[in-house]
């Protein structure tokens, strides 16, 4: 899993395809982006307006021979140009943060839509963290990136285009000054961005260790104390923040010798047409007046913001494309188990399923010459056969991480066989769509899971379509009612993240529910092991027998009765199936099965005196 | 409570006093000597090309304007008034920099005291106080609002200071050009600063409220990601899909809305200001036309302007982090002022053999009326292998508890070598006794570092032999990377029974003479149980060992063993005597006994039945 440290692809290059990519996405909100580049390109205007204006006014009324006949016409102007700010700012800023939340919305949307179509085994090898951290920061940055630093790039842009022609249109000889100016502005710029983003780059990372360093010093407080090692943690964590320390005001002194440089270069081209620009003006030349010298410094001290803000955006836009990069590593994964062009034809997608052509699905399964190998080349079952007549069930027995769950996939489809066939109903269950057969199973977890939502819309999640009273007459068959009755706000009691506000106990009963709304042919039990109070225990163990009955069932077995009441189990150790048979052949066996059953027997034994 | 809410917050900068100091003085500095930079440019207007002001109007050092006078030639003049111009301005970019790196220096300091002083205080609470804690929440405590006290005194306190000055200075030196255009410019003062302190604490609310549904979306997609199973199993993919645009689309329209107020405030804050430089110009050709203003006056006075209406909008926002500051002092300084477990601890630091009594000893939480242990009295002698069994909730953990003193007896005696344990340290008496947890935790490195932890350099040939002993080697080398494994999250996640060993481990490698396993065995199988503590026992003869178990067969083995009921010990003796004595012990041991006999029944009925 290492693959998938937070590390930063390639990104050194800036690569088109990738931005290509993404701009076809912000390109979705054609509206946005055009209002957004107009207003902004007027913003441009009247920041090279305005300038020009003061000059006008300053040749207007405080020169030699001053004309106060056009005091109001300036007034008025300058009214206008502040009513001008207030539109295209509140313009800017309103169609840029809607580009930014509608792309926000498209990417996660997208995102999340590849999310569900991907298969089980994506998620087996790809951490929940990293998948969270796409949805959510990564898409929030590239959002934020491109929608305001398209701002800044096409302000910036424009601004310094605007600039630059008013200055050549009045005076282009010294336009060529600050035209010299630029590129060793940009360069300069540009220089320090970089560096100040790579030592930043750093700093990050040193801050997620320190918030992994206070985790974990908080999670395995216990384990410190008694092993009495807390002064080396102190010394590790003060390791850390000392190079955090060391780093920040590395980063700091790039970022504070930045904006003094280009101070100082941009007062060096002042400084240049002070003596020039003065030079016309002694010399009467150009017809250059003191206006035209304020013109000029002024367009020159605004020179240098759009400079850096273009810099800084080129800068941010190398790092964001590593965000980039990743949501689209997410967006274009083609799933590795989905159905031929073939079965959605027939079938649906399983978006847009067609369920009007979905057979029943009766039970029957078995397992032909099935071979099965992780991506990582271990395999797990090889040329292995079953067969399972519909409504009866199968105990997979054996240790934790033997393989139990491996076949448990494989009936979900959540992985195919390598070689060989499952049947289902007689039929490749490949030659029908992953949705029918979802659609017909009831999966009912070890640790349920449950979402944040009331007890009602839990169980509904077994089939949405579900009426109240459906739901109620499900939950009233497995015992949630009777529970659900004493909660003050019965069925739309909320649950609470993963279930928390309820009992263990009530979560099972709850997914017991869902599943017997599913009424799926194909039932999957993963048992749990963590112990539940008596009472709870021999209820579930009642609704479990209830729920099987007339259904195919596979159970992940811990519990004896369970175990024995299976009409075949199948004994799995090392990813390999070492016993199989009914539980009276497997006795008799004395092997495997006789030594687990024992133990099992005795330490439920003694379990239930004990506690 | 506001008072030491502002003492909470400033006493991280004591420590960096003449830091702040500089910073204070340079954010005052900045802004005057930014004042003086439209003077050279009024002097190049007014006296070299208009030439019909007086020397006095312009507000620079006299000897400067002294040097100034040396140049007859106009442009001569210009460009060494460009040129000191530019030296000007270099000299305060070497403040403008010492500024930034002080300033950073100051923040990081701030932040490096924080941190440590969080972390250290946190290893050192107690595990009382752990056991009730919520470990977000501490986080948050030593994270973002870290982050929040070192950004107001490192930023926003100095840029209140910089505001102050600007306005002040910029002010000033309109005033010394015309008294009339400085009191014009500071119409928009009012306006401004209402309006921004209304717009930042509105803002702020509407933020929350934004940031709040982000968190339900994001609660989606977790659960989601995490119910993967079950969103598939029901094939309940389009139903998802449509969940997650419903909360993604609140966040997004709460967010439209926010950005509608964003826009409309910054548009009209912008307007009005403008209209500022609007009415300060009108006002100024009325000015000129009575030749009370000249062409450098106005070009000096645009850029005072600047100095007057820009910065101002920004106070309201520092207000609103200057209460966010306070408050996330106060969340810093709830942790930090309670008090650490070494508070009370003990001094002596006795030889430990294994000799153990408690006499009489009872527990309770202070938080509870009930007692945990009841009168508890047991002797265990060195080099003895005591089993201490019992029923969940009889007290079996709370005594290794004691035994370390992580948790603190309220009655009775504990006497280590025959020295009573509250006078022993308690690092002391935690280095001497080692005890393994039923659910250890392994620390985000390598299986070997895991291990070795607590020695700085050690033989890995010692590494190797201690894991061979907990039964583990075998596991590690059949991983990939063995013993550089990475564990956790990033690494590969291990079995409970792994965990344990891994503890059993790195335990043996401390080679304390007293070792306490707390139910630390219950993830591995009877034979590998047996085989380790076998190991043990060869490895180091005169090793006492206390086995905390429900497990009869665990119990069966050992020199004495003490059964506890409900807190209280009800027998004491060896296997032999117990299991023939009324009592829990004998009722488990025949309960045993009657399943094994029972199964062996049940598999031979069954075989009969056939």
């Amino acid at each position: 899993m290492n693959s998938f440290e937070e590390f930063d692809y390639s990104s050194e290059k800036f690569s088109f395809g990738i931005w290509k990519k993404i701009l076809k996405l912000v390109f979705k909100r054609k509206k946005y982006l055009f209002a957004m580049f107009l207003f902004v390109t007027g913003l441009a205007v009247l920041d090279t307006l305005y300038p020009l204006m003061n000059s006008y006014a300053i040749k207007t009324f405080f020169s030699e021979n001053p004309d106060f006949s056009k005091t109001t016409f300036f007034i008025l102007g300058y009214v206008g140009i502040s009513l001008g700010y207030l539109i295209t700012v509140w313009g800017f800023i309103r169609m840029a943060g809607y580009l930014e939340i509608e792309v926000g919305f498209d990417i996660r949307n997208e995102a999340f839509r590849k999310l569900q179509i991907l298969p089980f085994s994506y998620y087996d090898r790809t951490p929940a963290g990293w998948i969270m951290a796409r949805l959510t920061s990564d898409s929030r940055r590239l959002a934020e990136i491109i929608s305001w630093g398209l701002v800044d790039m096409v302000w910036g842009c424009f601004t310094m285009l605007g600039i630059l022609i008013v200055m050549y249109i009045v005076n282009w000889r010294l336009a060529l000054i600050i035209t010299a100016l630029l590129p060793v502005l940009i360069a300069a710029s540009i220089f320090f961005r970089k560096k100040i983003l790579n030592a930043y780059r750093k700093v990050r990372k040193i801050n997620s260790k320190i918030t992994a360093s206070f985790n974990e010093g908080i999670q395995g407080i216990k384990t410190t104390k008694t092993l009495v090692i807390e002064e080396d943690k102190n010394e590790d964590f003060n390791k850390l923040t000392t190079d955090m320390k060391k780093n920040a005001i590395r980063a700091v002194i790039f970022s504070s010798l930045f904006f003094p440089t280009i101070l100082v270069l941009s007062f060096i081209g002042i400084a240049f047409v002070l003596r020039i620009g003065g030079g016309f003006i002694v010399n009467a030349r150009f017809g250059f007046t003191v206006a035209t010298l304020y013109l000029f410094v002024s367009y020159t001290m605004q020179f240098f913001d759009p400079v850096m803000q273009v810099a800084q955006i080129l800068a941010e836009l190398q790092q964001a494309q590593a965000s980039a990069e990743r949501i689209l590593s997410l967006i274009e994964t083609e799933p590795d188990i989905k159905d031929t062009p073939e079965v959605e034809e027939k079938y649906g997608t399983l978006l847009e399923p067609k369920k009007e052509n979905w057979e029943p699905l009766e039970g029957d399964i078995e397992f032909r010459n099935v071979t099965f190998k992780y991506q990582t080349g271990e395999t797990v079952l090889e040329n292995f056969n079953l067969k399972v007549k519909k409504g009866t069930s199968v105990a997979l027995v054996g240790e934790t991480g033997s393989g139990k769950t491996t076949i448990v996939n494989l009936i979900c489809r959540f992985y195919e066989p390598v070689s060989g066939e499952i049947l289902i109903d007689g039929r490749d269950y490949r030659e029908r769509s992953i949705g029918w057969l979802h659609s017909n199973l009831g999966y009912v977890l070890q640790t349920p899971h449950l979402f944040n939502g009331s007890i009602l819309e839990n169980i509904r999640y077994g089939r949405l379509d579900a009426s109240d009273e459906e739901v109620i007459a499900a939950a009233k068959a497995v015992g949630v009612d009777d529970f659900v009755k004493d909660l003050p706000e019965g069925y739309d009691t909320v649950v609470g993240e993963g279930g928390a506000k309820i009992s263990v106990g009530q979560r099972q009963l709850i997914s017991f529910a869902r599943a017997l709304l599913a009424n799926p042919r194909i039932l999957i039990l993963d048992e749990a092991t963590s112990s539940i109070d008596t009472k709870t225990e021999k209820l579930v163990q009642e609704v479990m027998l209830q729920l099987m009955e007339g259904r195919t069932t596979f159970i992940v077995a811990h519990r004896l009765s369970t175990i024995i009441d299976a009409d075949q189990i199948l004994v799995i150790k090392d990813g390999k199936i070492i016993e199989q048979g009914n539980h009276k052949e497997l006795l008799e066996k004395k092997g495997e099965y006789y030594n687990l059953y024992k133990n099992q027997f005795i330490n439920e034994g003694i379990e239930k005196s004990i506690s | 409570m506001k008072k030491k809410g502002l003492r909470n917050l400033f006493k991280w900068a004591k420590p960096h006093l003449p830091e702040l100091i500089a910073i204070l003085f340079f954010s005052v500095l900045n802004p005057l000597l930014y004042s003086f930079v439209p003077q050279f440019i009024k002097y190049i207007v007014d006296v070299i090309f208009e030439g019909n002001l007086t020397e006095g109007r312009i507000n620079l050092p006299s000897f400067l304007l002294s040097f100034y006078e040396n140049f007859e030639n106009k442009l001569t003049a210009v460009a060494v008034v460009g040129a000191s111009l530019v030296l000007y301005q270099a000299f305060r970019g070497i403040f403008m920099f010492l500024n930034g790196y002080i300033r950073g220096k100051f923040a990081e300091g701030i932040a490096y005291d924080m941190r440590n002083s969080m972390f250290r205080h946190i290893q050192n609470l107690s595990f009382t106080y752990h056991n009730n804690a919520d470990t977000g929440d501490l986080i948050q405590r030593c994270t973002s609002d870290n982050d929040t006290v070192k950004s107001f005194l490192s930023g926003q306190l100095p840029q209140l200071l910089y505001i102050i000055g600007s306005f002040t200075f910029g002010a000033v030196q309109m005033a010394l050009i015309n008294r009339t255009i400085m009191l014009v410019t500071m119409a928009v003062v009012p306006i401004s600063v209402t309006s921004s302190i209304i717009y930042f604490h509105f803002i702020r609310k509407k933020f929350e409220l934004v940031e709040e549904l982000e968190a339900q979306m994001t609660t989606v997609i977790q659960e989601n990601v995490n119910g993967v199973r079950v969103v598939k199993a029901f094939a309940n993919e389009a139903h998802e899909i449509a969940k997650f645009r419903k909360e993604s689309r609140k966040f997004a329209d709460e967010n439209r809305f926010l950005t509608k107020y964003m826009a409309l405030y910054w548009g009209l804050s912008d307007f009005v200001t403008f209209l500022q430089y609007t009415l300060t110009m009108s006002v100024s050709i009325f000015l000129v036309r009575d030749g009370l203003l000249s062409a450098g006056d106005i070009i000096a006075c645009l850029m005072y302007i600047g100095m007057l209406v820009w910065p101002i909008r920004g106070l309201g926002r520092i207000i609103g982090d200057f209460g966010k500051a306070v408050v996330a002092s106060n969340r810093i300084d709830e942790v930090l002022s309670v008090p650490d477990e070494f508070v009370e601890d003990g001094t002596e630091t006795p030889e430990v053999t294994g000799a153990i009594e408690f006499r009489n000893v009872s527990f309770r939480f202070p938080d509870s009326e009930v007692n945990l242990l009841e009168d508890v009295s047991f002797t265990i002698n060195p080099g003895e292998t005591v089993a201490i069994i019992g029923k969940t909730g009889s007290g079996k953990s709370t005594i290794a508890s004691l035994l370390v003193r992580l948790l603190e007896y309220q009655s009775g005696n504990i006497l280590i070598d025959g020295v009573e344990l509250k006078k022993i340290s308690k690092r002391w008496i935690r280095s001497k006794i080692g005890v393994i947890l039923q659910d250890p935790f392994l620390y985000a490195t390598t299986v070997f570092e895991n291990i070795k932890i607590g020695y700085r350099k050690i033989e890995p040939e010692r590494v190797y032999q201690v894991a061979k002993t907990a039964s583990i080697h075998n596991d590690i080398m059949g991983f990939e990377k063995g013993y550089d494994t990475l564990v956790g999250e990033k690494g590969v996640t291990l079995s409970g029974g792994q965990k344990q060993r891994i503890a059993i481990a790195r335990m043996l490698l401390m080679d304390k003479p007293v070792v306490l396993f707390d139910d630390s065995l219950s993830a591995v199988d009877t034979t590998t149980d047996l085989a380790i503590r076998n190991a043990l026992k060869e490895n180091n003869k005169k090793l006492t060992s206390i086995i905390i178990t429900h497990r009869i067969t665990t119990a069966k083995e050992a020199d004495k063993i003490i059964v506890l009921e409900n807190g209280r010990v009800s027998a004491i003796g060896r296997h032999e005597e117990l299991s023939r004595l009324e009592g829990l012990y004998k009722n488990l041991w025949d309960i045993q006994g009657a399943l094994e006999s029972e199964f062996v029944k049940l598999v031979e009925g069954g075989e009969k039945n056939e």
